[in-house]
C-alpha cells in the first residue's frame, strides 16, 4: 500500500468529508423538523455562490464580504423559498410529495433563470489566499484548511444551538412531538422559519469554498445536495451528528477509492454504498436517532 | 334500556359569567364527522369534565377548543374570540392544553421540558420564577430535573405534564385523559392534584375522560358526549348516585 | 417538412418515457428519478451489441474507438429493451421490500447518478463523455429510415404500441389491483390479494419501455452519450407527468407535448440562444401553478366507471334489481345453512406481549355461523390487537386458531383472507381514487386479469370473467344498499357511504367471517342506520360477524352474544343486559 497516497487521499477525503458533512447536517435539520423533501436546497447553495461572485464583480467587493453576502443571500433564498412556493402547496394539498414538486419545480426555474441571467461559463471567486501548504508529502490548500475549520464551527455550532437553547429546543419540540409543541404554544411555522435560515446559511457558506475551489456554475448545486441527502439517510434522520458521520463517511470513500481504481469512479461507488445501505437498513446506519 | 337521545340534549345556555364558551362546535376530518354542534362552557375555578365512549369525539373537542383543529362555531375565552391554529396567542391568552398520548417531550430533560412549558412567557427571568414554583409545588420536578422525561415511568410523566401546563400560568387547564397509562392506584393521586390546583389557585379545568369514577369524585359538572353530540348535562354529585353509564355511552 | 419531423420525433420519444414515468407514478404512486438512466441502459446495451468491431489504429483515440459486437440491430434492440427490464429489479426488489415513496426517490437518484458516473468513467466500453457515434442506420425491410420523415413513423408506432399497453393494463384488474396497492397494501392483502409480483411486473414494464425509447433514440440519432441519458432528462420527465396529470395516460401525453413543444415555439420567437433555458423557466412555472392550482395535474385520473355500461352489463343489472335484495350469489351465499351450528371460528389460548406489556393473555372464544358476537371493554383492552392476531397480521405468542376446523395458527394474513375470515379496519382503508365498484372488485377472487398475462393470451376469457366480477361486484353493492352509486369516486362519498362500501368489499370476497373493527365510528348521525341495517342483513344470509365497538348504544343493537375484555383478559362472556347488570364488570368499565 502507498502510504504517501493513503495520506494524500486521507486528507483529501476530510476536507471533502467535512464539506458533505456541513451540506448533510444544512439538509437534515430542515428535513427532520419540516419533513420537506427540500431539492431547492441546490438553488439556494447556487445563488449564495452567485451573490458572493456577483458582488465582487459589480460591487468590487473584497472577498471576505462577497462570501458573507453569499451567505447572507442564501439564508434570503431559503427563507423565500419556504414561505413562498412551500407554504403555497402545503395549504393547498396535504400530500407531501407536492411539496417535493414545488422543490422539484423551483429547482428547474432557478437553475434555468441562473444560466439566462449569468450564462452557463463558470465564473470564479478571486481575491482569497490560494497558498499550498505541506505536511511531509501531503499537500493542501489554504482553502482547504478555512473550509474544514468553518464547516465543523458551523456544526457545532448548529448542533449547540439545537441542544442548549431554549430556541434550539422548541426546534426539537417540534421535531419529536409537533402535538405537544402546539400545546405549548410553539408556532410551527416560526420554528420552519428559523430551520430554513439556518440550513440555507449554512449551505450558502460551503458554496463559498466550493467556489473557491473551483468555480461557480449553474448547476453546481445539485450534486452536493443529493450527497446531502444520502448522508443524512445514510446517519439516520433526526440527527446532527449522524448527518456529519454520513457526510464525513461518504468523502472518505469517494477519496479512499482512489487507492484501487480511478479516482473518478470515486463518486459513483460512494453513490452505490448508500444504494446499498437503502436496501438493506433503510432506517440508516445509526437508526432513528434522537440528536 | 339505552337512553334514547337522538337530538343534543338542551344545555343552559351559556351565561355571561363562564369564563370558556364553546358554542356550535363542528369539526370533521376530512369526510368523516366527528363533532356535531357541540355546546358547553367552563366557568371560572370549576372542575367541568367530558366523558364518553372511546371515539365520541373527545380529544377532537379538546383540539378544536384549542384551536389545533379547523372547527365550526365559536368559542370565547374571558369575552374574547379563541382563533384558530394560533396556538401561541391561545396559550398566551390563558389556556393551557394536556394531549392525552406522549404529554411530554420524551427525549429532553425534566428541567429542559418545563422551560418549553413556559416558552411563551416573556421574559426569561419570569420563566425561572415559575420553574422555582413548580417544583415547591411538585417536589418530583426538582428531584428529577436533569432526568430524561422518556425514562421516568407514566405517572411521573404525567406530572410533568401537569407542570407543563402551569408553567404558562393558564387560567384554564384542558387535559385530555389524564388518567391513560397510569396504574390504577396513581390515578386517585394524579386526579387528588388536578382538584387541589384547580381549588388552590382558582384554575378553571376542562377534564375529558373514560374513567368515569374517578373525574367524577373531582368535578363539579360533567357532559356526557356521544356519537359528537352532547346528550346529557348534569351535576357531578347527581352523577356519582348513578350506579351505572351503560345507558349513556 | 425535415424540420416538422424532428420536432415531432422529440416530442414522440418524451410521450414514451412520460408514459413510462407514468407506470409507476400513476399507477403504484411511486416517483422514480432514474428514467433517463433506463433510456440509457436501453440505448447503451443495443449501441453495444449492434455496433461493429472497432476499426482504427490501435492506441489512437477514436469517437468510434470502442469496439461491438456486431450482432443483428433488430436483435440487439430486443436485448436491449429486455436488459432495460431487467434491470429494473435494481430499483423494484428494494421497492418491495421497505423502500418507498422518499426513500425511493432517493435509491433513484443514486443509480441515476450511478449511471451516468460509470458511463462516463469506463471509456473503453461507452467512449465516455464523448459517447459513442457511427451506430448502424436504421432500415426495415431494406427500406433506410434514417431521415426524419421516415423514422418519425417508426416513433410513431414504438408510441402507439405502448400506449396501447398502459391502456389495456390500466383498464385491467391488474391496473386496478395496482391502484389498490397504491392507497393501501394493508387493505388489499386483507382481501387475499398479492402484492409483490405486481409490483415487480410494474416496475419491469415501465423500465423496459424507457429502454425501447433507448433503443430507437440511438438508431435514429446513430450516437450515444451520457448527456442524452442524465438526471436533467429524468427531472424534466418527472414534472411533464406531474404538469400533465399523473394517472392520466393523456396527462402523460399532454406533458410531453409542452415540454417537447415549448422549445421549438420558443426558438422561432426568440432565436437559439436561449430557448432551452427560457423553455425551463416556462416549465417550471407552470409546474409551480399547477401545484398551486390543479395539484392533480392539467388532465386528472379519471375514475373508471363514469364510460356507458355494456348491453350485457345492463342486463344483468336489470335482471338483478327484479330479484329482492337478499337473493343469493356465489359471493353472498352462506357457507353454513342455519344460524347456530358449529362453530365456525374458535380462538384457544391467544396471548401476545408487546416488550414487557401483556397487551393479550390467554383470550378464548368461538364465534357460531349467523350471529353476530360484539368484543368490548375500556381502552387499551386489547380487542384490535385480538383482530390483528388471528388474521395473523400480527404473530401471536401463544394461541390456535381454527377457522372452520382447519387449523390457521401458522398462515398468513392473505391465507386467511382467502380461507374464508377477512377483517375491516377501523380508519376504513378504502381507495379514494377509485369508484365504488371498482373497490368491490377488487375483493372478488379467482381474477385472471390480475397476473396481466391472461390480458394478452386470452383476452376473451378475461374479459368475460371481468365481466362476472363486475356484476359481482354490483351485487355486494345492492346488499349495503349503494347500487345506485357504484360509479361514483369514493373520495367524495360520505364516510359512512365509505363504510358501507367497505363492508360490501368484505361481502365480495366470499368470506363468511367478517371482522368488522368499529364499523360505526366517525358515521355521522344519520347514517349509522344503514351501517346497522347493512350489519343486520348480512347475519339473516348466514355470515359469521364479530365487530370491535365502543359504543354501547350500538352494540345493544346488533350483538347476539358480547365478550367483554380487559388489560387483555375475557373478563365475561353473555348477552348485554346480561352484562350490564354485573357491578364488577361496570366497576371495571367505569373505573372506580
Amino acid at each position: 500500500m502507498n502510504l504517501e497516497l493513503l495520506a494524500q487521499l486521507l486528507v483529501s477525503g476530510v476536507v471533502l468529508g467535512s464539506l458533505y458533512a456541513a451540506m448533510a447536517v444544512s439538509f437534515g435539520l430542515i428535513y427532520s423538523t419540516t419533513r420537506i423533501f427540500h431539492l431547492a436546497h441546490a438553488l439556494v447553495f447556487t445563488s449564495g455562490a452567485y451573490a458572493a461572485v456577483m458582488s465582487t464583480q459589480w460591487f468590487g467587493a473584497p472577498v471576505y464580504l462577497a462570501m458573507l453576502l453569499g451567505t447572507g443571500f442564501a439564508a434570503l433564498v431559503g427563507l423565500a423559498i419556504q414561505a413562498g412556493p412551500y407554504a403555497i402547496v402545503e395549504r393547498r394539498s396535504t400530500e407531501s410529495i407536492n411539496v417535493f414538486i414545488a422543490a422539484l419545480a423551483v429547482s428547474i426555474v432557478g437553475t434555468a433563470g441562473l444560466e439566462l441571467l449569468f450564462s452557463a461559463t463558470q465564473r470564479p471567486l478571486p481575491g482569497f489566499p490560494d497558498a499550498t501548504m505541506s505536511l511531509g508529502s501531503v499537500t493542501f490548500t489554504v482553502v482547504d484548511v478555512v473550509s474544514v475549520v468553518l464547516a465543523w464551527a458551523c456544526i457545532v455550532g448548529v448542533a449547540w444551538f439545537i441542544g442548549r437553547t431554549t430556541y434550539g429546543r422548541s426546534v426539537t419540540a417540534v421535531r419529536t412531538n409537533p402535538t405537544m409543541a402546539t400545546a405549548v404554544g410553539i408556532s410551527r411555522r416560526r420554528v420552519y422559519q428559523v430551520v430554513f435560515a439556518v440550513g440555507s446559511a449554512m449551505a450558502g457558506l460551503m458554496a463559498q469554498f466550493v467556489t473557491l475551489n473551483g468555480a461557480a456554475s449553474p448547476t453546481m448545486g445539485l450534486r452536493y445536495v443529493l450527497i446531502a441527502f444520502m448522508a443524512v439517510f445514510l446517519g439516520g434522520i433526526g440527527s446532527i451528528w449522524g448527518a456529519a458521520l454520513g457526510g464525513m463517511s461518504l468523502g472518505l470513500v469517494t477519496m479512499l477509492t482512489g487507492l484501487w481504481v480511478n479516482l473518478d469512479y470515486g463518486t459513483a461507488i460512494a453513490f452505490a454504498l448508500v444504494i446499498l445501505m437503502l436496501i438493506v437498513k433503510p432506517q440508516g446506519l445509526l437508526g432513528r436517532a434522537t440528536v | 334500556m339505552s337512553t334514547d337521545t337522538s337530538a343534543a340534549a338542551d344545555v343552559k345556555k351559556p351565561g355571561s359569567d363562564a369564563l370558556l364558551c364553546a358554542e356550535g362546535i363542528t369539526a370533521s376530518y376530512g369526510a368523516r364527522r366527528v363533532l356535531e354542534g357541540v355546546t358547553l362552557e367552563v366557568r371560572p375555578g370549576e372542575v367541568v369534565t367530558v366523558l364518553g365512549h372511546n371515539g365520541a369525539g373527545k380529544t377532537t373537542l379538546l383540539r378544536a377548543i384549542f384551536g389545533d383543529q379547523p372547527r365550526g362555531g365559536s368559542v370565547v375565552f374571558d369575552g374574547k374570540r379563541l382563533p384558530v391554529g394560533d396556538p401561541t396567542a391561545v396559550v398566551r391568552a390563558g389556556i393551557s392544553f394536556t394531549p392525552a398520548t406522549t404529554p411530554i417531550f420524551r427525549q429532553l430533560t425534566v428541567t429542559e421540558n418545563l422551560e418549553l412549558g413556559g416558552i411563551v412567557l416573556r421574559s426569561r427571568s419570569e420563566r425561572r420564577d415559575q420553574l422555582l414554583a413548580l417544583r415547591e409545588l411538585f417536589p418530583l420536578l426538582l428531584e428529577r430535573k436533569d432526568q430524561v422525561a422518556g425514562t421516568m415511568s407514566g405517572g411521573q410523566q404525567r406530572v410533568l405534564s401537569l407542570g407543563m401546563a402551569l408553567m404558562a400560568k393558564p387560567r384554564l387547564m384542558l387535559l385530555d385523559e389524564p388518567s391513560l397509562g397510569i396504574a390504577p392506584s396513581l390515578v386517585q393521586q394524579i386526579f387528588g392534584q388536578i382538584r387541589t390546583l384547580s381549588q388552590g389557585q382558582g384554575l378553571a379545568v376542562l377534564l375529558v375522560e373514560q374513567n368515569v369514577r374517578a373525574s367524577l369524585r373531582i368535578a363539579d359538572r360533567v357532559y356526557y358526549l356521544r356519537h359528537g353530540q352532547i346528550i346529557l348535562e348534569e351535576s357531578a354529585a347527581a352523577a356519582q348516585t348513578r350506579e351505572h353509564w351503560w345507558d349513556l355511552f | 417538412m425535415e424540420y416538422w419531423a424532428t420536432i415531432a420525433i422529440g416530442i414522440l420519444s418524451y410521450g414514451v418515457l412520460a408514459v413510462s414515468l407514468n407506470l409507476l407514478y400513476g399507477y403504484i404512486g411511486e416517483l422514480s428519478m432514474a428514467t433517463g438512466a433506463f433510456f440509457g441502459i436501453g440505448a447503451y446495451v443495443a449501441v453495444f451489441l449492434s455496433l461493429p468491431e472497432a476499426k482504427g489504429v490501435f492506441g489512437l483515440k477514436l469517437t468510434t474507438g470502442v469496439s461491438g459486437l456486431d450482432w443483428n440491430p433488430w436483435l440487439a434492440a430486443i436485448v436491449g429493451i429486455v436488459t432495460a427490464g431487467f434491470a429494473a429489479a435494481l430499483i423494484s426488489i428494494p421497492a418491495v421490500a421497505r423502500v418507498r415513496g422518499e426513500s425511493l426517490i432517493l435509491l433513484t437518484f443514486a443509480f441515476q447518478l450511478v449511471f451516468t458516473q460509470l458511463l462516463t468513467s469506463m471509456q473503453s466500453i461507452t467512449g465516455g463523455d464523448q459517447g459513442i457515434s457511427g451506430v448502424k442506420p436504421i432500415s426495415v425491410f431494406g427500406i433506410d429510415m434514417s431521415s426524419a420523415t421516415r423514422a418519425f413513423w417508426l416513433f410513431v408506432i414504438l408510441l402507439a404500441a405502448v400506449v396501447a399497453l398502459a391502456t389495456v393494463l390500466g383498464f385491467s384488474p391488474y391496473g386496478r389491483l395496482l391502484r389498490g396497492i397504491r392507497e393501501s397494501e394493508s387493505a388489499v392483502m386483507s382481501v387475499g390479494k398479492p402484492i409483490v409480483v405486481p409490483k415487480l411486473l410494474i416496475f419491469s414494464v415501465a423500465c423496459a419501455v424507457a429502454g425501447a425509447a433507448g433503443v430507437l433514440q440511438a438508431y435514429y440519432f446513430q450516437s450515444v452519450a451520457p448527456a442524452s441519458f442524465n438526471v436533467d432528462l429524468s427531472i424534466l420527465i418527472v414534472a411533464a407527468v406531474v404538469l400533465g396529470g399523473a394517472g392520466n395516460i393523456w396527462g402523460a401525453l399532454l406533458g410531453a407535448v409542452i415540454l417537447g413543444g415549448l422549445s421549438p415555439v420558443l426558438r422561432n420567437f426568440i432565436g437559439d440562444n436561449n430557448a432551452s433555458q427560457w423553455q425551463a423557466v416556462i416549465f417550471g412555472l407552470a409546474l409551480l401553478a399547477v401545484m398551486a392550482l390543479r395539484p392533480n395535474g392539467l388532465i386528472p385520473e379519471t375514475v373508471r366507471g363514469r364510460r356507458r355500461p355494456t348491453a350485457t352489463e345492463v342486463i344483468e343489472a336489470t335482471n338483478g334489481a327484479s330479484a329482492p335484495p337478499t337473493s343469493p350469489s356465489p359471493a353472498t351465499a352462506a357457507k353454513a345453512p342455519s344460524a347456530g351450528g358449529e362453530p365456525v371460528l374458535v380462538v384457544g389460548g391467544l396471548s401476545k406481549s408487546f416488550g414487557g406489556l401483556q397487551a393479550v393473555s390467554d383470550v378464548s372464544f368461538t364465534l357460531s355461523p349467523g350471529t353476530i358476537t360484539a368484543l368490548i371493554g375500556p381502552n387499551g383492552a386489547g380487542k384490535t390487537t385480538i383482530f390483528n392476531l388471528i388474521t395473523r397480521t400480527l404473530v401471536p405468542d401463544t394461541g390456535q386458531v381454527m377457522l372452520r376446523g382447519k387449523d390457521v395458527s401458522s398462515a398468513n394474513p392473505g391465507e386467511i383472507a382467502r380461507g374464508g375470515m377477512v377483517r375491516s379496519f377501523q380508519d376504513v382503508r378504502i381507495m379514494q381514487k377509485l369508484s365504488a365498484l371498482d373497490n368491490v372488485a377488487l375483493a372478488v377472487p379467482d381474477q385472471m386479469g390480475e397476473w396481466a398475462w391472461p390480458l394478452v393470451v386470452r383476452p376473451r376469457a378475461s374479459a368475460k370473467r371481468e365481466r362476472e366480477v363486475r356484476a359481482t361486484a354490483r351485487e355486494c353493492l345492492k346488499l349495503v344498499g349503494l347500487e345506485s352509486s357504484a360509479d361514483a369516486l369514493v373520495g367524495q362519498m360520505s364516510f359512512g357511504d365509505q363504510k358501507l362500501v367497505a363492508i360490501a368489499r368484505l361481502i365480495a370476497t366470499g368470506g363468511d367471517v367478517l371482522l368488522l373493527d368499529e364499523p360505526t365510528s366517525g358515521v355521522d348521525a344519520g347514517a349509522v342506520e344503514g351501517v346497522i341495517e347493512a350489519i343486520r342483513r348480512l347475519r339473516a344470509i348466514g355470515k359469521t360477524i364479530c365487530l370491535v365497538e365502543h359504543s354501547l348504544h350500538f352494540v345493544e343493537q346488533l350483538a347476539d352474544t358480547v365478550i367483554f375484555l380487559d388489560q387483555g383478559k375475557v373478563t365475561a362472556e353473555g348477552s348485554l343486559s346480561e352484562l350490564t347488570s354485573r357491578p364488577e364488570l361496570a366497576a371495571l368499565y367505569f373505573g372506580t
